[in-house]
């Protein structure tokens, strides 16, 4: 059992395999998975028991294609698994449920100031009037099926290009590109994100690029708008003050200031942790989606 | 209050150069300064590198990316066009001259990359090349977004096209005046862009005045029928400094 188990311990499928499956012989499973296909007469003697275990084994056989079609769709993504099994593949006996990674958590490339922060906002989140939102790599299935049935023609829509696609602002590796944190208050409609820039978000040497800048403002508004319903956006008019430092941590304000039908006004700023020095004012539009 | 620490140290720059020219009239902002566009030009696209160059044809290009590619490679053989070759850092472009004093900072590290080469997967993140046209100021990028650049699903972030425009303000800027900063930036976002097609990005350099260079840009389809965004662009002029050769 324990072979079993490690042979399908890498890779995200978890198959728990059932004491009957200790019966077959060791050389049979030894050739199945080095040759990824399964005959159930190649599994010999051990075949002649039917019933359960003949089904045991034609599962075995599912998971093993899984895995080898698993290991082509997961060469650019991490930590979740959205792919469906294959035609044809068997159900998994049993697997654990794949739960999407949340990176508005701190990890290991964040600076003291950041994690500093974040504990200070976390505070705030006891009394409830501050959330931390969780951000995700993929948009979730819901909202993407909600999107493509509302704007999208189906003549543009690429299915390997929609499995594959990441939200940009996390599509960076860990501490290199952006890393950051939301927390919003539903009172104030205020949306706070804590923001640390890597060495991958360079543009002038030693600096943030202004492009980046004007990712994470738009990220920040946008996110600032969505907690009222999908919204795109219209125009966003950025000043820039003063220059970034590369790997420096500086907190981007968000705040609605008034709606307008469908349009909605966003003001930001981007200042340091000590709100001494503002880097940069902005104010954003954003159209509702009805 | 930082603007005028940079105009100081702009002016400064300006003194210097003025005295190294022997006080001539002063014929153009860009001269006045010291660097002919020509002089940059050839700074700044080195024609013999070993450093990649990643604004060349790939596999994950579409075929318009492809075609309009050649269309300007052809234009820059006749006449007028450049292309701006795509180094994966900014401090490859300026070997040898660093930033005015007040703005180096210092760094062990090693691993810089400019944003928007930070994705190397190829077709995954920034597909882009861009074309300057030094004696009418103005440049053209293709640009393609790939699917790691998602914002609404199936579509081109908003930011990623900012940054997208930044970007080719910022080589417009330093190519035509050496402008080193951005001071502003306002886009009015009119569509969205389908992952994995192509958008044409044409930037006009409109003044320069007060140190500050004016440019605006205009991202559309191919065959100009959606218009994606209109963008302006305010960016500062400050000289960079030669290294002293010790240092390098």
């Amino acid at each position: 059992m324990d072979l079993l188990w490690e042979e399908f311990q890498h890779g995200q499928t978890k198959v728990k395999v059932g004491s009957h499956l200790r019966a077959l012989s060791r050389r049979a499973i030894e050739r199945n998975s080095r040759n990824h296909r399964v005959s159930v007469r190649e599994t010999g003697r051990a075949i002649e028991r039917k019933g359960i275990l003949e089904r045991r084994l034609e599962k075995h056989a599912g998971v093993l294609m899984e895995k080898k079609n698993a290991k082509k769709e997961r060469k650019n993504d991490s930590g979740e698994v959205f792919h469906e099994p294959p035609a044809g593949a068997q159900r998994l006996f049993s697997s654990e449920k794949v739960i999407p990674k949340d990176y508005g958590l701190p990890n290991p490339s964040w600076s003291k100031d950041l994690r500093l922060l974040f504990d200070q906002f976390m505070k705030k989140c006891e009394d409830g009037s501050w959330k931390r939102l969780p951000s995700y790599r993929q948009n979730p299935t819901q909202t993407l099926k909600d999107f493509q049935t509302r704007f999208v023609d189906p003549r543009f829509m690429n299915e390997e290009q929609v499995s594959k696609a990441q939200q940009f602002s996390r599509s960076l590796e860990e501490g290199l590109g952006f890393e950051y944190v939301m927390f919003y208050n539903k009172v104030e409609k205020k949306m706070v994100c804590l923001f640390q820039g890597g060495l991958h978000l360079q543009g002038v040497p030693g600096f943030v690029h202004g492009g980046a800048i004007a990712t994470i403002i738009d990220v920040t508004t946008g996110m600032c708008a969505i907690a009222e319903g999908i919204a795109m956006t219209a125009n966003l008019n950025i000043d820039y003050k003063k220059p970034i430092p590369l790997c420096s941590v500086v907190v981007v304000t968000s705040q609605l200031s008034k709606t307008e039908g469908r349009k909605l006004f966003i003001s930001c700023t981007v200042q340091s942790v000590d709100e001494k020095t503002l880097y940069t004012q902005a104010t954003g539009e954003k159209l509702h989606c009805l | 209050m930082m603007r005028s620490g940079f105009q100081r140290v702009a002016r400064l720059a300006h003194h210097r150069a003025l005295l190294r020219t022997h006080l001539l009239p002063r014929l153009h902002q860009a001269s006045a300064f010291g660097s002919s566009t020509d002089s940059l030009v050839a700074r700044f696209c080195p024609e013999k590198t070993d450093l990649k160059d990643y604004a060349l044809p790939n596999s994950s290009w579409c075929p318009d990316m492809l075609s309009l590619y050649q269309e300007f490679l052809e234009k820059t053989k006749s006449g007028g066009w450049i292309k701006i070759p795509s180094f994966k850092s900014n401090r490859e472009h300026i070997q040898g001259l660093k930033l005015p004093l007040g703005l180096v900072t210092d760094s062990d590290k090693q691993d810089w990359r400019i944003f928007t080469r930070c994705i190397l997967l190829e077709g995954q993140g920034y597909e882009y090349v861009i074309f300057f046209h030094p004696s009418e100021k103005k440049s053209v990028c293709l640009f393609q977004p790939g699917p790691y650049l998602e914002g609404p699903p199936g579509f081109a972030h908003g930011g990623s096209l900012a940054a997208m425009m930044d970007e080719t303000f910022s080589k417009t800027a330093y190519l035509a005046g050496e402008g080193l900063f951005t001071l502003s930036l306002n886009i009015r976002f009119k569509n969205l862009i389908p992952v994995g097609s192509l958008a044409v990005l044409d930037i006009q350099v409109e003044k320069i005045e007060d140190q500050k260079l004016y440019m605006s840009c205009i991202a559309q389809s191919r065959d100009k029928q959606t218009v994606y965004a209109k963008s302006s662009g305010v960016f500062l002029q400050l000289q960079l400094e030669e290294e002293p050769p010790q240092q390098q």
